[in-house]
């Protein structure tokens, strides 16, 4: 019976739109994160750049100036070879006091004179950095000390070698220098070895890392070794001043050696992932490796991504939280909606509930009796009045019977012809007056109506009938014809029966006359004395003759009332013929039958152009003759007679109007003139007084009606309302062409 | 046979009406044999012979008021006027009334005339007076007495 409205629908618009944003804030957010973590990146690499350059320069300053030194010292010491023989007692001193003077006291250095083949040593200021190798009982000179003091002999200038380990913990330079005669021929070559390792260090110590991640590592591809400079993970003086080998495993580190410079990332051991910066010392095929663990580095990166997250997740549960609120606000509006509906179905239900019942208790409480039918006359519905005329309590009782189960199934081929015609022809029949046989087996008459049902199509489904029990107005109507014959008999009996001691009384009176004539004639002549002969006189012609006389006219005038009584119970009881009424002819015929009166009495007549009307043409000639002999009747006799007969048609009626210029009706007597054997106030004047009681018997038996207008002293109106019919226009028109006038032609039009 | 043989049969309730009728007649010359009747049962028990003296004979004219007890106008004209036998015998319906439907009535029935009572003195002296001189002239047939077995 209720369908839903609808279910809530999802937001979809809603979600898309949320989606589309959330990806817009993720995007942007990723773009700018990303953007900083380039930014920091960039930042990172630069700071480490930098360091690194700054160490290189210094280790590259450091290595230069010792360098520098180790070289001057060298060629001192070839200088003091050459001049003094090695073997020479203060050659010892001599070397002492320069190497005094070009390197610190705190350093290490070793002198080895070779012979100019470079085979052997001939003198030897040995310190820690030995160029021999003692293997079995004589000692053995390195290969590369031999190579480079030959290096530096062919070259006549100095040669160096690279940092050589000389002991655990310990680097030293190696620099050859030729020693050359005073002739000019070669001597020898000194090697001068110098112990780095300290000044390294402190040169390293004298780093301060900024963070505690970050290492620095001096490479040395070379000797296949690398310094760990000092770093914040290293305490400091841990004495671990020791190269280390090149780290195989250390990505950045291999890099290094393959000769990577520059922005580095990758793997480390220490950690998962850093940056790092490579740069070369100059003047050497050092490296200097500066890297800083990612992760640490990216930690303020992080806290400010962190941010951003925090940011977005705000976006997104703000999003979140007011699509919540859109779509919980979107259900509540659609549970309105749908509970508005609800409501309004309800309410469309309990309209249609009461309005269904209101019908049905306006169909069950009317007198009227209701019912339809299908094609077959059979009964598909019916009001309460119906079902009880038919014997039934309930309506529903009689769904499916047709009239042949009824009571009145001897009316039932009557009613079924009806429903036919009214099917078949599709037109209404209506008010039409048919009897019925009840349960009781009385008889009832019934006004009935019947129109054909239809179907949206406008086919004929069936018929609804209607009709009204008029038995008891059909009685009534009985009743009082009856009661109307009774009262005409009645009348027509009165009349006759006071007629008849009239006529005895007219006819005795006539006797007694007769008889004073007799008496008179038998007494002529006859001789009395003068005293009685004057009274019998007196009586014999002037007293009876007179007394005779008045009862011969109230005689007369009670027969006259009497026949005004017969005429217009005659008038009440007589058949009209309707038909359609020519009044221009008619009237004027009974305008032309009064002429002769009327100009004897010097009046004149006239008669307008009158619509037709439908009416007895006989009756109504006898109102307008009455109407005319009245308004005649009644003239004033100190002016010339006017009567103007006019018409016209209001509101589908015609109304006529006799209007005359005669002496009046008082406005207390214009209502009175219509009753019977009332004359106005006028006793003198002729007359029954039944003219007018005629002219209204007869027009409300038409239907119609008729009133007075007058001012006395100047004048009346009779008015009288004629029905008159639509076609009655157009035998208007048709009279108007086929007649030239009043008084010729057929009075009537059919 | 004369006139004078013809029988005048006043068929008439009201005494003063019969009286008037009969002296005016006679005023007026008519010398016949007059016969009262007092209503219309009596008036159809003489003509059909259902009395005492037995069925009348010789010529009678029937003067016929309307309005009488027991049978009224009406129903004597139609019996006679439906009778074979007294068919031919002249009804002068003599009435206090003139409604026209009474009047065609008693056309319709057949009756030979039809005369209102006037009131005026005169004026029924004159009707009664031409009645006299119809009826003085007027060859009213015989009745057949072997008719009445009918």
């Amino acid at each position: 019976m209720r369908k839903p409205v609808g279910a809530p629908t999802p937001p979809y618009l809603l979600i898309a739109i949320f989606v589309v944003l959330a990806g817009i804030i993720v995007t942007t957010a990723s773009v700018l994160y990303a953007r900083q973590q380039r930014q920091m990146k960039e930042l990172r690499y630069k700071d480490l750049q930098s360091i690194a350059e700054l160490l290189t320069s210094r280790i590259a300053q450091w290595r230069g100036a010792r360098t520098m030194a180790a070289q001057s010292a060298a060629l001192a010491c070839a200088e003091v070879y050459a001049a003094v023989p090695s073997s020479a007692s203060r050659t010892d001193g001599l070397l002492r006091t320069v190497l005094r003077a070009y390197v610190g006291p705190q350093e290490h250095v070793a002198v080895h004179f070779l012979d100019r083949r470079a085979a052997s040593v001939v003198h030897a200021d040995s310190g820690p950095c030995p160029v021999e190798s003692v293997r079995g009982d004589s000692p053995r000179l390195h290969e590369w000390a031999r190579a480079l003091a030959l290096s530096a002999m062919q070259q006549r200038s100095a040669a160096w070698s690279g940092l050589r380990a000389n002991r655990p913990g310990g680097y030293c330079l190696d620099v050859a220098v030729p020693v050359a005669g005073p002739t000019g021929e070669t001597l020898g070559a000194v090697i001068l070895s110098v112990e780095v390792s300290q000044g390294l260090f402190r040169l390293a110590d004298g780093w301060q890392a900024p963070t505690n991640s970050m290492q620095a590592l001096l490479i040395m591809p070379a000797d296949g070794a690398m310094v760990r400079l000092r770093s914040g993970a290293v305490p400091r003086h841990t004495g671990r001043r020791s190269p280390e080998p090149l780290d195989e495993r250390d990505v950045m580190v291999v890099q290094a050696v393959n000769g990577r410079t520059g922005h580095l990332r990758g793997p480390v051991p220490q950690s998962a992932e850093a940056y790092g910066h490579i740069a070369p010392v100059p003047g050497s095929d050092w490296l200097v490796l500066v890297r800083e663990d990612a992760n640490e580095s990216n930690e303020p990166a992080r806290a400010f991504g962190g941010l951003w997250i925090t940011i977005v997740l705000s976006c997104v549960a703000a999003a979140f939280a007011a699509l919540v609120a859109i779509w919980r606000n979107q259900r509540a509006r659609e549970y309105r909606r749908l509970y508005e509906s609800e409501v309004e179905q309800l309410r469309a239900e309990r309209e249609a509930f009461e309005s269904r019942s209101r019908l049905e208790l306006i169909m069950n409480t009317i007198p009227q009796r209701v019912f339809w039918k299908d094609r077959e006359s059979r009964y598909l519905g019916c009001n309460r009045p119906f079902a009880m005329d038919a014997g039934y309590q309930n309506p529903d009782d009689l769904i499916g019977r047709d009239d042949y189960a009824m009571s009145w199934k001897e009316n039932a081929d009557a009613y079924r012809r009806d429903d036919q015609t009214v099917m078949q022809s599709g037109e209404p029949k209506v008010g039409y007056v048919e009897p019925q046989i009840r349960t009781d087996g009385t008889f009832s008459w019934l006004r009935t109506s019947k129109v054909p049902l239809r179907d949206p199509d406008g086919k004929v489904t069936g018929v609804l009938g209607t009709y009204e029990d008029i038995t008891a107005m059909v009685q009534a109507e009985e009743a009082l014809e009856q009661k109307n014959r009774e009262l005409t008999g009645v009348l027509s009996a009165v009349s006759h029966d006071l007629r008849t001691p009239l006529v005895s009384l007219t006819g005795y009176t006539g006797e007694v006359r007769t008889g004073l004539e007799e008496l008179r004639s038998a007494l002529t002549g006859v001789p009395l004395p003068p005293d009685v002969a004057d009274r019998i006189r007196e009586i014999l012609d002037r007293t009876m003759p007179s007394d005779l006389a008045i009862i011969a006219a109230n005689a007369e005038r009670m027969n006259k009332l009497l026949s005004g009584v017969l005429t217009i119970s005659r008038i009440g009881r007589m058949e009209l013929t309707i038909e359609t009424l020519r009044m221009n002819d008619l009237v004027g015929e009974v305008a032309a039958s009064h002429l002769r009166r009327a100009q004897e009495l010097g009046a004149s007549i006239e008669v307008g152009n009158l619509p037709n009307c439908r009416g007895d043409a006989v009756q109504i000639t006898r109102v307008f003759d009455n109407l005319l002999s009245n308004g005649l009747k009644y003239l004033d006799p100190s002016r010339p007679g006017r009567i103007r007969i006019t018409g016209q048609v209001q509101q589908g009626n015609a109304v006529y109007c006799v209007e005359d210029n005669g002496i009046g009706i008082r406005p207390e007597d214009q209502e009175r003139v219509f009753e019977l054997f009332q004359r106005a106030g006028q006793p003198s004047a002729e007359g029954e007084g039944l003219g007018l009681t005629t002219v209204r018997t007869i027009v409300t038996r038409h239907g119609g009606r008729v009133w007075v207008e007058s001012s006395p002293g100047e004048g009346s109106r009779f008015y009288v309302r004629l029905p008159r019919r639509a076609d009655d226009a157009r035998a208007e028109n048709r009279s108007k062409t086929a007649n030239s006038g009043p008084g010729s032609g057929p009075r009537t039009d059919r | 046979m004369s006139a004078r043989e013809v029988a005048i049969l006043i068929a008439e309730d009201d005494n003063d009406h019969a009286e008037l009728i009969m002296r005016n007649l006679k005023r007026a010359g008519l010398l016949n044999r007059m016969i009262r009747l007092t209503d219309g049962q009596q008036t159809l028990d003489y003509l059909t012979g259902n009395t005492a003296e037995g069925p009348p004979s010789g010529a009678l004219l029937l003067l016929l008021d309307l309005r009488m007890p027991k049978v009224d106008g009406f129903e004597v004209l139609k019996q006679v006027k439906e009778s074979p036998r007294l068919r031919r015998m002249p009804v002068i319906v003599l009435t206090t009334t003139d409604d026209p439907e009474d009047v065609q009535r008693c056309h319709d029935l057949g009756c030979n005339s039809f005369i209102t009572k006037p009131v005026m003195t005169d004026r029924f002296m004159e009707a009664v007076t031409t009645l006299g001189l119809f009826i003085k002239v007027v060859e009213v047939p015989h009745l057949r007495i072997y008719e009445r077995a009918e």
